[in-house]
């Protein structure tokens, strides 16, 4: 048994430390944790509002406010250019609100619902859905790959002559002709010199 | 400066709250948004003060508007203008019953418990009239107040002396 203890206390010493996991549940400040929210709201919604209470005894409340405490961060997180603001103690029933851009708004009545069931249904109305988040995924994938060339589309390199160890630019130095794929098809690998 | 501003404040449209100005044809609205430190991996409130033309003239201070982007501005400073209401400081409107509220209660519950109970000297909702009316008297809310020191013969207002 003291064994198995001492190879516990090994174990934890070599197991790496959160850092700065301090306040009430640090879960929430993890990359991956603000990751996992399936929310991605749809372009035209601008602003997210929710409304609850604060006061524990209200208990149709609760599920708004495990929402705010829980899940708002991943909201933000997923959708930075989406403005939200929460009201409290304002009116006895809780409820979300989303503003689009053509003014027009839409409410969600969260009375008694939990967060994830608040969660679910706002995915279900307002966000996109699983399909167009991997297209999209995969079009910002091609985007963002460093190993592209192309200054004036916003990659670093603009040719791999200027990486160290590859062939300089034929701008500055010619290319010998049994390498150009011209001098090749054009049959003079066929002439005897 | 509009370099520096985070993306949500480009948006057509804000939320913010009216905020007391000395501006005569124009409110200024405080809009809250949050902006994410890296390295803590929590959001932190900020605000930004816009100001915002209202053609209505109904908005007043402590009201939640929603403002929106003018598409030519005639004015350097004025970028915005009001276009919706969405509360009304002392008069919510609670928008899934559309009843008036107050705080966690439903105002006509609270009159008929006040009825029940005989109250007699309650503030009426109904008969009151509209905000606006003692601006200036009684009512400093409109214009920024500010610390003040020296005794004058006619006191501002606006400066408090306490």
């Amino acid at each position: 048994l003291l064994d198995s203890l001492l190879q516990e206390i090994h174990r934890r010493k070599r197991r790496r430390k959160m850092s700065f996991m301090k306040g009430i549940s640090p879960i929430r400040r993890t990359t991956n944790y603000l990751n996992a929210s399936p929310l991605v709201l749809k372009r035209r919604v601008k602003i997210l509002t929710v409304n609850f209470n604060e006061n524990e005894e209200e208990e149709h409340h609760k599920g708004a406010r495990d929402f705010v405490f829980w899940n708002l961060p991943q909201v933000q997180y997923k959708n930075p250019n989406v403005q939200i603001v929460t009201f409290r103690n304002l009116t006895p029933s809780p409820f979300i609100t989303c503003f689009l851009e053509d003014n027009s708004k839409i409410l969600f009545d969260v009375d008694s619902q939990s967060n994830k069931e608040i969660m679910d249904r706002l995915v279900k109305t307002v966000g996109k859905s699983k399909e167009l988040l991997e297209e999209e995924a995969l079009a910002s994938e091609a985007k963002s790959n460093p190993a592209n060339f192309c200054r004036r589309l916003g990659f670093d390199r603009h040719c791999i002559c200027e990486m160290p160890g590859q062939v300089p630019c034929p701008i500055m130095v010619p290319v010998p002709k049994h390498w150009r794929g011209k001098w090749w098809n054009q049959g003079h690998r066929y002439e005897e010199e | 400066m509009a370099g520096s501003l985070p993306g949500v404040l480009k948006n057509s449209i804000l939320l913010g709250q009216v905020v007391p100005s000395n501006l005569k044809n124009a409110l200024k609205v405080q809009v809250p948004y949050f902006t994410f430190d890296e390295r803590l991996k929590a959001y932190f409130k900020k605000t930004e003060d816009f100001i915002a033309v209202d053609p209505s003239k109904e908005s007043k201070t402590g009201d939640v508007v929603i403002i929106q982007k003018l598409e030519k501005q005639t004015k350097k400073d004025i970028t915005h203008h009001v276009s919706q209401t969405v509360f009304k400081l002392g008069d919510v409107k609670d928008p899934i019953s559309g009843e008036y509220v107050v705080g966690s209660e439903y105002r006509n519950r609270r009159d008929k418990i006040d009825e029940l109970y005989g109250a007699t000297g309650n503030f009426k909702y109904d008969e009151a009239p509209k905000r606006g009316r003692l601006e200036g008297t009684r009512d400093f809310t409109d214009k920024p107040t500010y610390r003040t020191w020296h005794e004058f013969e006619k006191d501002d207002p606006y400066g408090i002396r306490n």
